[in-house]
């Protein structure tokens, strides 16, 4: 499954950047999640309670930034495991471009889930992830710049193959599983 | 944590130490011993569960054994009375409604709390009714003439 | 007939336990001092197991032990075995890799057993494996067709790196490309047949208990065949000898094929049982079910009919590719060729049949048997591709059958694959349907649908099934590793009442009542003074167990040879009371008289006599009246039918209901109608399912997405219309009942009917295809589909 987005921060690419990799503003802009570890510059450990329809359980998610070239893009690789409800592992390709008066963050992630999360909860995954994804743009954005713009992207506006009735759906059930977007 | 429970099954008193995420289905087979009552699933989907709680048909599987403290709670054991069986269960055989018979007991216990709001349901009424109770033998077609059959004998 | 013999509509036996929620199933039971086992499965659809970190989990209180693959190694503990072996094109032996109950360092699908916690509640053990930290290295995986047959798929096997187990062939490859050589017509088709989940309302359960006393094991199990597991599990993989172990299967919540075969966890507890000594509980949830549970189909074929410019069909070519799983099931090898290929000749007279099968190894959980297991499949594709070339020649699909039905008096028929029909008569059946299903008002329907804004089609197909798998030695030389017959004793009691004991099992098919009206039918016996016993190999001499529909036509021919022993015997008790010659003695209504006299003595008596010998012919006869016989059938059995299926399409929605279904069935002697009514309408269900609802869905990585019944369709009571049911009767020719079986008819002619009634009702539409199961998002898809490619070619 694959999902983009793009944002418009008001804000200088090296301030975006600096908080993509501050442990302290993705702990706080991730939903659901419950502690974030730094192991190394490039490597994060973090606990995250997500549910996606009937499964819900704490993930114990690790993260790597490879590619990185400060400031402009890195690749985000993560796997979480939730026990019994399954796992998910990803990689997002996340990109800042400078723009006049601040930043446009543009993220393309690639996931796939497995175990009992794929078993029952599938056909809400995207959708839930989705909103996670929005979720935690949102937070990041707002927390940078208070005016931040969301750009909706023609996949967003249900051409990806998503009804509007999964999305109601997703957005009833609680979140998902997040580390794979987690910084975009 | 162990926590007592007790409510009234079939008219009699019981009452049992569960744990606070024991499923009303569990205390009943597992504690209380009346398997009649069975798990066919875990997403209460299937209905095999189906008993009854305050006189309303309910999953079993759907609600923690807690829930039920107080309650007057009813399962296919109670159904025929000092041996004679209930219209509904004598309809489910004289029309071959089971086969396997490991729905039925749901079936009936859904069928009766169908029959109970609506005493003539319509086929259509009964299959729509029966849409949160699974059977994988039958065909449903003998299932939905048996309930028409028992609510008719009900009436009379 | 007597009142509750042969062919009467007999009220079950069976009911009063069930409607009273007293029926015993497996669940139902615990031992005293019980653990409860959870077994922990592979997330991953293929991985190296590189550790497994049990610490934690035996620390938590309340758990006994956790038990993993290598424990299972170190006892020496054999993996589960394979019944039927195929071989290659070049008479070379399939693949056949081994298949541990707990893998101890691969795993190779999604549910792989890995690991078994074992504690004092259900609860702990759950808890406890969320601690087994199991370090898994992810390999990549395959678990379609396509995926394992692409180039550099990833290898399930290393001994099978294209992942073929076996490519396999049948009939006369040269004859069938004469008859291409020399058609004036070539019809094709490509067909995939969906994968299904069987889905039995019971999810499996397993209890191990072992007495260290006697050294003997016992298993409780949701069994079809309680003798073949034992066979099996006490021979192949647990080193039991068959006098320590008794396998009971009680009450069965439904097989549908799923309870063939020998799974893994009957093996894990009664394993661990011993290890621990105490006797050890498994339950399935139904998550388990989805993704433990043998799993059914999934074919992909490509199939061509030959046809002279008459419509005659001359030659018939198949190539099919089959999904075995990832470990070779019970029955697995057996299902997509000896069942499936055999019946490509279907009711019809097609001269040269040739078909080709690759089983395939994929990441995906094993396939077996699944109602009509093979059979489904044959007359699908066939019905499909005879239904295609009827249109493509302008004949009328019913006139294109009737062309080239074997006739009336074509019987015995030879087909060009393997089988001899013994008997039938398909022009019957399918004018017995026609009339049922008021085929010629279908047009004036059709019409008043039309203004209505709905699209009606009808469609209609004839089937062939092949049942009770026989005679054991022909079974043999094609690579079943099992006998095929069945036993069973009638005990006649001191005081005339009967116990029937049985190998087959039944698990909703109604035993315990059919099998007393041959007893009531035979002997005299009052119907209420019959038991049948069944599903317990301390109880029963021996069995082969209920699949294949063929627990009439063959267990209960075993049963029928029983009775004629009881007879031979009693009229020799009855001679020596009633001082007459044995010729002279007959059976009439329950007594026993000489020939043309009213000298009678009833046949409780004799019983009596036999059991308390005191005026008895102790010189020739032994006291006693209980026989036990074994039959192996001479020949498979053929029930055929006709299905028509009327179906009403919503163009804007794509959704499809169905109108109408009707069939009309040969089984042979029918003993109890209302039972194969029941069996007619639940087979039929199951077909429409997979037509319409059903499939079980991988994801590219492997993973398993329908994995519960919000995700996997299963057919509701307001999904299916009434079913208009008949028979037509030609008797079996090589039983002394004449009875064909009838468990697994409805689901083999039913997919083929909804689909080409379907296409028949889009065809206006130019949509000549559409996949199964045909929900309402490919129907719509179809149309559209269909309106654009006539938008481009306009």
């Amino acid at each position: 499954m694959k999902i983009k987005g793009e944002y418009q921060i008001a804000s200088s690419r090296e301030k975006v950047w600096a908080a993509l990799i501050d442990p302290e503003v993705l702990k706080e802009c991730i939903p659901g999640c419950e502690s974030l570890e730094k192991i190394s510059d490039t490597e994060f450990a973090a606990k995250v309670i997500a549910a996606i329809g009937p499964v819900r359980a704490k993930f114990d998610t690790s993260l790597t930034l490879e590619n990185m070239q400060p400031p402009e893009s890195y690749t985000l690789v993560g796997s979480g495991k939730g026990g019994a409800a399954g796992f998910g592992s990803g990689s997002a390709d996340v990109r800042l471009y400078e723009i006049d008066g601040g930043t446009q963050l543009t993220y393309s992630a690639e996931f796939k889930v497995g175990g009992k999360l794929a078993q029952v909860g599938s056909r809400l995954v995207l959708g839930a992830t989705r909103k996670m994804a929005k979720e935690f743009f949102g937070n990041f954005s707002r927390r940078l710049d208070p005016h931040a713009q969301r750009i909706e992207t023609a996949e967003e506006k249900g051409e990806g193959g998503i009804s509007k009735t999964w999305l109601a759906v997703a957005a009833a059930v609680v979140v998902l599983l997040i580390w794979w977007f987690l910084l975009s | 944590m162990s926590i007592t429970v007790s409510f009234t099954l079939n008219g009699e008193p019981v009452s049992a130490e569960v744990d606070n995420h024991t499923l009303l289905v569990e205390m009943i087979r597992d504690q209380l011993g009346r398997t009649g009552t069975h798990i066919g699933c875990d997403t209460s989907q299937c209905g095999a569960c189906v008993i009854h709680v305050d006189g309303r048909s309910v999953k079993s599987c759907t609600m923690l054994a807690v829930q039920a403290e107080g309650a007057d709670v009813g399962t296919i054991e109670g159904v025929a009375l000092n041996g004679k069986l209930h219209p509904m269960q004598e309809a489910f055989r004289e029309y071959h409604g089971l086969q396997c018979g490991f729905c039925t007991p749901g079936m009936i216990m859904s069928a009766l709390d169908l029959v109970q709001q609506n005493p003539d349901p319509s086929e259509q009424e009964i299959r729509q009714w029966l849409v949160g109770n699974l059977c994988r033998c039958t065909g449903y077609q003998n299932i939905v003439r048996a309930v028409r059959a028992g609510a008719q004998a009900m009436r009379s | 007939m007597t009142e509750n013999g042969i062919g009467a509509a007999v009220r079950r036996k069976e009911d009063h336990r069930f409607i009273t929620g007293q029926g015993q199933y497996t669940d139902d039971i615990n031992r005293p001092n019980q653990l409860y086992a959870h077994i922990i499965r592979s997330p991953l659809p293929h991985a190296r197991i590189r550790g497994i970190e049990l610490k934690a989990a035996l620390d938590m209180p309340g758990v006994v032990a956790v038990l993993t693959g290598k424990d299972m190694v170190d006892d020496g503990i054999g993996g589960l075995p394979c019944g039927w072996g195929v071989n290659n094109k070049d008479g070379s032996p399939m693949t056949e890799p081994g298949h541990p109950p707990l893998a101890a360092d691969t795993v190779r699908y999604v549910g792989d057993q890995v690991a078994v916690v074992l504690a004092d509640k259900r609860s702990i053990a759950r808890d406890a494996a969320e601690l087994v930290d199991i370090d898994y290295e992810e390999l990549p995986a395959a678990a379609s067709l396509s995926a394992a047959s692409a180039e550099a798929a990833p290898a399930v096997w290393e001994e099978a790196p294209d992942n073929v187990c076996f490519d396999w062939e049948i009939g006369d490859a040269a004859a069938t490309d004469e008859a291409f050589a020399s058609a004036a017509h070539v019809s094709s088709i490509d067909i995939v047949n969906s994968r299904l989940i069987p889905n039995a309302i019971e999810p499996r359960v397993a209890i191990g208990e072992y007495d260290s006393g006697r050294d003997e094991y016992t298993l409780y199990t949701t069994s079809q065949n309680p003798h073949v597991i034992r066979m099996l599990m006490g021979a192949f993989v647990l080193s039991i000898p068959e006098h320590k172990l008794r396998i009971i299967a009680p009450d069965v919540g439904g097989g549908f094929g799923s309870k063939i075969c020998h799974y893994a966890e009957e093996a894990i507890v009664t394993w661990a049982s011993k290890r621990v000594n105490r006797p050890v509980k498994w339950t399935a949830d139904r998550s388990e079910s989805f993704m433990s549970d043998a799993h059914g189909r999934d074919h992909i074929s490509h199939a061509e009919l030959a046809l002279s410019k008459d419509g005659d069909f001359l030659g018939l070519r198949v190539r099919t590719k089959a999904n075995l799983g990832a470990y070779l099931s019970t029955f697995g090898p057996a299902v997509p060729t000896y069942l499936y290929a055999t019946l490509l000749a279907g009711t019809y007279k097609t001269p040269a049949i040739y078909c080709e099968v690759k089983g395939m190894f994929t990441h995906s959980v094993p396939v077996d048997s699944y109602r009509g297991a093979g059979r489904p499949e044959a007359c699908y594709l066939l019905e499909r591709l005879v239904d295609r070339a009827a249109r493509e020649t302008g004949i009328d699909p019913l006139e294109i059958r009737r062309r080239n039905f074997i006739p009336r008096d074509g019987f015995p028929y030879q087909t060009p694959v393997l089988l001899e029909y013994d008997s039938g008569d398909y022009h019957a059946c399918l004018d017995k349907c026609l009339e049922l299903a008021d085929y010629k008002g279908f047009e004036k329907r059709r019409a008043e649908s039309a203004e209505r804004g709905k699209l009606r089609g009808v469609g209609l197909s004839t089937y062939i099934e092949a049942c009770g798998i026989a005679p054991s030695n022909v079974a043999g030389a094609l690579g079943a590793r099992a006998g095929l017959y069945e036993s069973g004793t009638i005990r006649v009691n001191p005081t005339g009442s009967v116990t029937v004991l049985t190998g087959s099992h039944s698990h909703g098919q109604g035993h315990e009542t059919t099998f007393a009206q041959l007893v009531t039918e035979a002997l005299g016996v009052d119907f209420d003074n019959v038991d049948v016993v069944h599903g317990d190999t301390g109880k029963i001499p021996f069995g082969m167990g209920t699949y294949g529909s063929r627990s009439l036509a063959v267990g209960g021919m075993a049963l029928m040879a029983a009775l004629e022993k009881i007879k031979t015997k009693s009229r020799k008790i009855a001679a020596h009371l009633l001082e007459a010659s044995e010729d002279d003695v007959e059976f009439v209504d329950g007594q026993l008289r000489v020939a043309g006299t009213d000298r009678t003595v009833s046949f409780g008596d004799v019983a009596l006599a036999a059991y308390v010998p005191h005026n008895y012919p102790l010189d020739v006869l032994e006291p006693g009246l209980d026989e036990t016989a074994f039959y192996d059938p001479k020949n498979w059995t053929f029930p055929a039918g006709c299905h028509i299926c009327e179906v009403e399409i919503d163009p804007d929605t794509g959704v499809v209901e169905i109108d109408r279904f009707t069939a009309a069935d040969d089984f042979g002697r029918i003993i109890n109608p209302m039972i194969v009514e029941g069996q007619v309408h639940g087979g039929l269900t199951q077909g429409i399912g997979q037509a319409l609802y059903e499939q079980c869905v991988y994801d590219d990585s492997g993973q398993l997405l329908t994995g519960s019944y919000m995700d996997y369709c299963m057919p509701k009571a307001d999904n299916l219309p009434n079913f208009e049911v008949t028979t037509n009767t030609t008797l079996c020719t090589h039983n002394v009942l004449g009875v064909k079986g009838c468990g697994e008819a409805g689901t083999i002619g039913s997919t083929p009917a909804v689909i080409n009634a379907v296409v028949d009702a889009l065809s206006e539409l130019g949509v000549n295809d559409v996949p199964i199961p045909a929900t309402p998002e490919r129907v719509w898809d179809a149309i559209r589909t269909a309106a654009h490619n006539r938008a481009v070619s306009a």
